[in-house]
C-alpha cells in the first residue's frame, strides 16, 4: 500500500507552527518564570527583613533593659570601689577585689541568671584582661585582646557595645558597658551576655512558626574558644567551615535543636549549592526550598563581629512558606493555561497556514486558468476599481499589472465612451446587472481595440463584492464586418456608397421629410462623354475620371449628405435638410469644380446634373425618375449644365 | 535459616566490639567543663580504637556508680574512694589506668581551704564544711581525716555536699561556708580569689580509668588501654582530661586508701 507523504508545504507549515509554538512557549514560560521568580524574590526579601527586624527587636531592643540592669543592679559605689582596687598594680589587692566583687554580686548574678537568663556577668580590666567571670569564676586573668574585639572596642572607645560574639568559653549576645568612677576615671568594662537559647526563645515568642538556629564560623571557634569548650562545637555535616554549638545537648543552657521537620529541611538545604552560597555571602538574604512537596523559606542573617569584614555567625531562620507554594502553584497554573493557549494558537496557525496555502493554491490554479485564457478578465470591486486582471487582459490593453490594479477601469480604458455616470459597464457593476455588448477599449498607447464585453456581478453570501468583466478582442471580426459592410454598401472603385445604401438613406430622409417636414433634395450627376473617354483613353483612365469626379463631389458635399455611385458614370447625391434652391447652388459649384478637374491625358471632364427636391408623399422611385429627367434635360440641352426639376 | 545465621554472625561481630561504649565522667566540675574536658579524650579513643564512644553525664556519684553496676555505663574516671566503693559491691569494676596529675605523678592530694577572711587554722573552724559529692575522695573522707588531725569532728561541725568541687570552693569564697575540702589542683584554679589552704591530705592514688569488665570485652579494654598508654606528646596537647598522660595502674596502688578506711562516710 502506498504511503501518503505530506506535501513539503504541509511539512513546512508544521515546522513553522512548531517553531511558533516553541518560540511563544519559550518566551512566555521564561516571562512567567521571571514573574514567578520576582514574586518569590519579593517574598524572600520580605522574609529577610522580618527576620532582621525580629533579631534587632530581640537583641538591640534589649539594650536599654540591659543598660538598666547594669546601672541599677550592678553599678554602685561598692562595685566601683572593688574595681578601683582591681585596677591597682598590686596582685594581692586584685585578688581581694576579685573575691569581694564576686561575693558582693553573686546574689544579683544568680537572680539575673535565673530570672533574666543572663548567662554571663564578666568584668574586664582596661588592659583587656579578664578580671572576674561569674561563669565560671575559675577562669580569669586571660588576655582577651586577641579574642574579643568587642571588648577591645569598648575599652578603646569607652562606649557601650552590643552584638553577637564568639567568646572564649561560649558564644552569645553581648552587652558591654564601659565603667567610670565618680571622678570619671576609666575602670574597665562589664559584660552581660545571653546565650543564643534565650534569644531563640524571644524570637519564637514573636514568631511561633519559625525555627531558629545559629551557625558559627569554625575558624573563629578554633581561634577563640578554650580547649575544654571546643568540643561543644560540632561540625555541620555537609557544610565545611561551620559549626553548631552543643547539638548533643550537653550544656545546661543548651540551644534547643530545631523541630524535626525543620531539621530535615535544613539538612536537605545544606546539600544545595544555593544554601552554601548563601552561607558564604556577606549579604543577608533568604532562599526558598522545596522539601517533601512543601515550600520553606530559609533566611541567613549574617552576624558580624567588630572589626571583621567577614561574618562570624549566621542566624538561620526556617519558616514554612505556603505563600511561595501558592505562588508557584498559581504560576504553574498560569503556565499550564499559557501552554494550552499557545498550543491552540499554534494549531490554529497551522490550520490557518494550511488554509492560506490551499487558498493560494486555488488562486494559483485560477491564475493559471485565467492566464491561459485567451480572453481578458478583469475583476472590479463595487466601485469599478480593478482588483484582478489576467494576462490576456494585460496583453490586450498594453498595461502592466501594477498600472492597472487599483485603477478605475472607466478612467483607464473607457473614458472615451463618455462620463462615468453614463458608462454602461459601470452601471452594470453598480446595479449588479449583466451587460453584454461590443465596445471600444483604449489601450495604453492610446489606440483603441474593439472588444466584446461581458459584465457579470459577483455576489458573495448575498453581498455585491464587484463584477467580473470578460472581454475579447473582436478587431478582426469588426474588420471583417466593416469589410462586409463596405462590400455591401460601397462602391469598390470610388469608395462611395452604393445604390442600395443610397436608397436606404433616401428612405430615412423621406421618413423625416414626411414626419417632420424636413426637406431634402437629390442631385443626379453624370459624367459627360464617359463612354468615349473609356473608348479613347482606356478603362484605367476612365477609372481615374470616376475617382476624380467622385472626390470632387465628396469634397463639395457635407458629411451628413450621402454620395453614391448610382450607375456606371452616374452619381446620386442626397442633400439632407436642403431645398431645391440650395441644391441648385451646390450642383453648380460641383459642375464648375469638375470642369476644372485635371486628369492626365484628358483635356476636360464635365458633368451634367439634374436637381430635384422631394415632394412630400411622393415615392422614391418618383423622385428618382424626376431627377433623372432633369439630368436627361441637361444632357439634351448641351451637357455640362445643371437642370432643376421644379414641382 | 540463612538469615538467622547472618543475624547471629552480626550479633557476634557487634558484641565483640561492644557496641557504643558509654563513658561517664565523674561530676567534679560544672557540666560544660566536665563534658567539654572529656570530649577530646573521647575523640582520641574513637580514632585510635575504632570503637564508638558516648559521654553520659550523671550528676550524682551514687547514681553513677549504680548505673555502672547495672551495665548502663562502661567506663568512668573516678578517684580512689568511688573506685573502692564500687569495687566492694561490683567486682567487675577494674581500674586500668591512672590519669597523671600536672606534676606527672599518679597521685593527688586534697586540701582544706578557706577564704581570705576565713579561720586562720583548723582549730578556729566553727561552721559547716563545704564538700564535693559524698563519694568524692576529697569530700567527706579527706575532710574527715584533715579535721580529725586537729581534733575537729566533721559530723559536729556539719557539712554540705555540693555537686562539684568548684561549687564547694565557690561557696567558701562567697563566705557561705568557712571551709571546704576539694582537690588541690582545683583549689589552685581559685588562687586569684586569695583562698588559703589550711591543710593538705596525704597523696591519694590519682584518678583512674575504671572499666566495666562485664559490659566490655577484654579486646576492647585492651585497645583502650594500649591507645592511652601510647599517646604521644603532640596528641596530649589536644586533650584536656588526660592532658598530663596516663600510667599503668595496679590494685596495690589503692592500698593507702584502705588504711584510712575508718574515715570514710558511713
Amino acid at each position: 500500500m502506498k504511503s501518503i507523504k505530506p506535501s513539503k508545504h504541509v511539512i513546512k507549515y508544521i515546522v513553522i507552527s512548531l517553531l511558533l509554538f516553541s518560540v511563544l512557549l519559550g518566551i512566555g514560560i521564561a516571562f512567567l518564570n521571571h514573574l514567578c521568580e520576582k514574586s518569590v524574590e519579593s517574598n524572600l526579601e520580605k522574609a529577610t527583613k522580618i527576620t532582621r527586624a525580629m533579631w534587632n527587636t530581640t537583641t538591640v531592643a534589649n539594650f536599654e533593659t540591659m543598660q538598666a540592669y547594669y546601672k541599677y543592679y550592678i553599678m554602685d559605689d561598692k562595685v566601683l570601689e572593688f574595681l578601683k582596687m582591681a585596677n591597682s598594680m598590686d596582685e594581692e589587692s586584685q585578688k581581694i577585689a576579685r573575691l569581694k566583687l564576686f561575693r558582693y554580686l553573686w546574689d544579683k548574678y544568680s537572680y539575673l541568671r535565673e530570672n533574666l537568663h543572663i548567662r554571663q556577668l564578666h568584668f574586664i580590666l582596661p588592659d583587656n584582661r579578664s578580671f572576674l567571670r561569674f561563669h565560671p569564676p575559675s577562669k580569669y586573668g586571660d588576655d582577651l585582646g586577641s579574642y574579643r574585639p568587642s571588648i577591645m572596642e569598648v575599652n578603646r572607645k569607652r562606649k557601650p557595645y552590643i552584638g553577637f560574639e564568639i567568646g572564649r568559653l561560649v558564644s552569645g549576645y553581648r552587652y558591654i558597658f564601659p565603667i567610670f568612677d565618680r571622678e570619671g576615671n576609666y575602670l574597665g568594662c562589664v559584660e552581660l551576655s545571653r546565650g543564643f537559647e534565650t534569644i531563640r526563645k524571644n524570637l519564637n515568642e514573636v514568631d511561633k512558626e519559625a525555627g531558629y538556629i545559629i551557625f558559627l564560623r569554625k575558624s573563629e571557634i578554633d581561634k577563640k574558644i578554650m580547649k575544654e569548650y571546643r568540643d561543644f562545637y560540632v561540625n555541620i555535616n555537609g557544610l565545611d567551615g561551620w559549626v553548631v554549638e552543643d547539638p548533643y545537648i550537653k550544656l545546661p543552657d543548651y540551644t534547643k535543636p530545631l523541630p524535626p521537620e525543620y531539621d530535615k529541611v535544613l539538612k536537605s538545604a545544606i546539600k544545595s549549592e544555593e544554601f552554601r552560597e548563601m552561607m558564604d555571602s556577606k549579604e543577608s538574604y533568604s532562599i526558598a526550598l522545596e522539601y517533601m512537596s512543601k515550600y520553606y523559606k530559609i533566611t541567613g542573617l549574617k552576624i558580624f563581629e567588630p572589626g571583621k569584614e567577614y561574618h562570624s555567625a549566621v542566624l538561620i531562620a526556617v519558616y514554612p512558606a505556603p505563600d511561595i507554594m501558592l505562588s508557584k502553584v498559581s504560576f504553574n497554573n498560569y503556565k499550564f493555561i499559557y501552554i494550552v493557549m499557545v498550543g491552540i494558537i499554534s494549531i490554529y496557525t497551522f490550520l490557518y497556514l494550511l488554509k492560506v496555502y490551499s487558498i493560494r493554491l486555488k488562486n494559483k490554479e485560477i491564475e493559471a486558468i485565467t492566464s491561459s485564457m485567451g480572453i481578458g478578465l478583469l475583476v472590479l470591486n463595487s466601485n469599478g476599481v480593478v482588483k484582478y486582471v489576467n494576462r490576456a487582459a494585460l496583453d490586450l490593453l498594453g498595461y502592466s499589472e501594477r498600472e492597472i490594479l487599483g485603477s478605475s477601469l472607466h478612467s483607464l480604458i473607457h473614458s472615451h465612451a463618455g462620463p462615468e455616470e453614463g458608462c454602461p459597464i459601470l452601471k452594470a457593476v453598480k446595479f449588479q446587472s449583466v451587460y453584454c455588448a461590443d465596445n471600444k477599449f483604449k489601450r495604453k498607447d492610446s489606440s483603441y481595440i474593439d472588444v466584446s464585453v461581458d459584465v457579470r456581478p459577483i455576489v458573495l453570501e448575498g453581498n455585491n463584492v464587484g463584477s467580473i468583466v470578460v472581454f475579447s478582442d473582436i478587431s478582426q471580426r469588426k474588420e471583417i464586418e466593416n469589410k462586409l459592410f463596405d462590400m455591401a454598401t460601397k462602391d469598390s472603385l470610388t469608395g462611395l456608397c452604393n445604390r442600395r445604401f443610397q436608397v436606404e438613406a433616401i428612405k430615412k430622409s423621406k421618413e423625416r421629410a414626411d414626419r417632420y417636414g424636413i426637406p431634402f433634395s437629390v442631385l443626379m450627376i453624370d459624367i459627360d462623354n464617359f463612354k468615349s473617354i473609356n473608348d479613347r483613353f482606356g478603362h484605367n483612365t476612365g477609372d481615374k475620371v470616376l475617382i476624380g469626379v467622385s472626390n470632387v463631389i465628396s469634397q463639395s458635399v457635407r458629411s451628413a449628405d450621402t454620395l453614391s455611385r448610382w450607375g456606371g458614370e452616374e452619381f446620386l447625391v442626397l442633400l439632407v435638410n436642403t431645398d431645391i434652391e440650395g441644391a441648385v447652388v451646390l450642383a453648380e459649384r460641383i459642375r464648375k469644380k469638375v470642369a476644372k478637374l485635371k486628369i492626365e491625358g484628358i483635356p476636360q471632364v464635365t458633368v451634367s446634373i439634374g436637381v430635384a427636391q422631394y415632394i412630400p408623399g411622393e415615392s422614391i422611385d418618383n423622385l428618382i425618375s424626376r431627377v433623372d429627367n432633369g439630368l436627361y434635360d441637361a444632357k439634351r440641352s448641351g451637357k455640362n449644365r445643371v437642370v432643376r426639376v421644379d414641382i | 535459616m540463612k538469615s538467622i545465621v547472618l543475624l547471629l554472625v552480626l550479633l557476634i561481630v557487634y558484641s565483640s566490639f561492644g557496641g557504643t561504649i558509654k563513658f561517664a565522667p565523674l561530676p567534679t566540675q560544672p557540666k560544660e567543663e566536665l563534658i567539654g574536658g572529656h570530649l577530646p579524650l573521647i575523640r582520641y579513643l574513637e580514632q585510635k580504637t575504632s570503637l564508638d564512644f558516648e559521654i553520659v553525664y550523671i550528676e550524682d556519684y551514687s547514681k553513677l556508680l549504680e548505673e555502672f553496676k547495672k551495665g548502663g555505663v562502661d567506663i568512668i574516671i573516678a578517684g580512689p574512694i568511688p573506685y573502692l566503693e564500687l569495687k566492694s559491691s561490683f567486682s567487675e569494676a577494674k581500674a586500668i589506668l591512672f590519669l597523671r596529675e600536672k606534676d606527672g605523678n599518679t597521685s593527688y592530694s586534697c586540701v582544706l581551704i578557706t577564704a581570705m577572711d576565713g579561720p586562720l587554722s583548723i582549730k578556729e573552724i566553727k561552721g559547716p564544711v563545704a564538700l564535693p559529692q559524698r563519694l568524692s575522695t576529697c569530700g567527706y573522707f579527706s575532710a574527715n581525716i584533715l579535721l580529725s588531725s586537729e581534733g575537729k569532728d566533721i559530723n559536729k561541725l556539719g557539712y554540705k555536699h555540693f555537686s562539684t568541687h568548684n561549687q564547694a570552693i565557690e561557696a567558701v569564697i562567697r563566705g557561705e561556708y568557712q571551709v571546704g575540702s576539694i582537690k588541690k589542683s582545683i583549689a589552685k584554679e581559685y588562687e586569684g580569689f586569695r583562698i588559703r589552704i589550711l591543710k593538705e591530705s596525704p597523696k591519694w592514688s590519682a584518678f583512674s580509668m575504671i572499666v566495666n569488665s562485664r559490659t566490655l570485652n577484654p579486646e576492647a579494654i585492651n585497645r583502650i588501654k594500649t591507645s592511652l598508654l601510647s599517646v604521644t606528646e603532640k596528641e596530649l596537647k589536644e586533650l584536656v582530661v588526660g592532658k598530663f598522660g596516663f600510667a599503668e595502674c595496679k590494685e596495690e596502688d589503692f592500698e593507702i586508701i584502705k588504711k584510712y578506711e575508718k574515715y570514710k562516710a558511713k
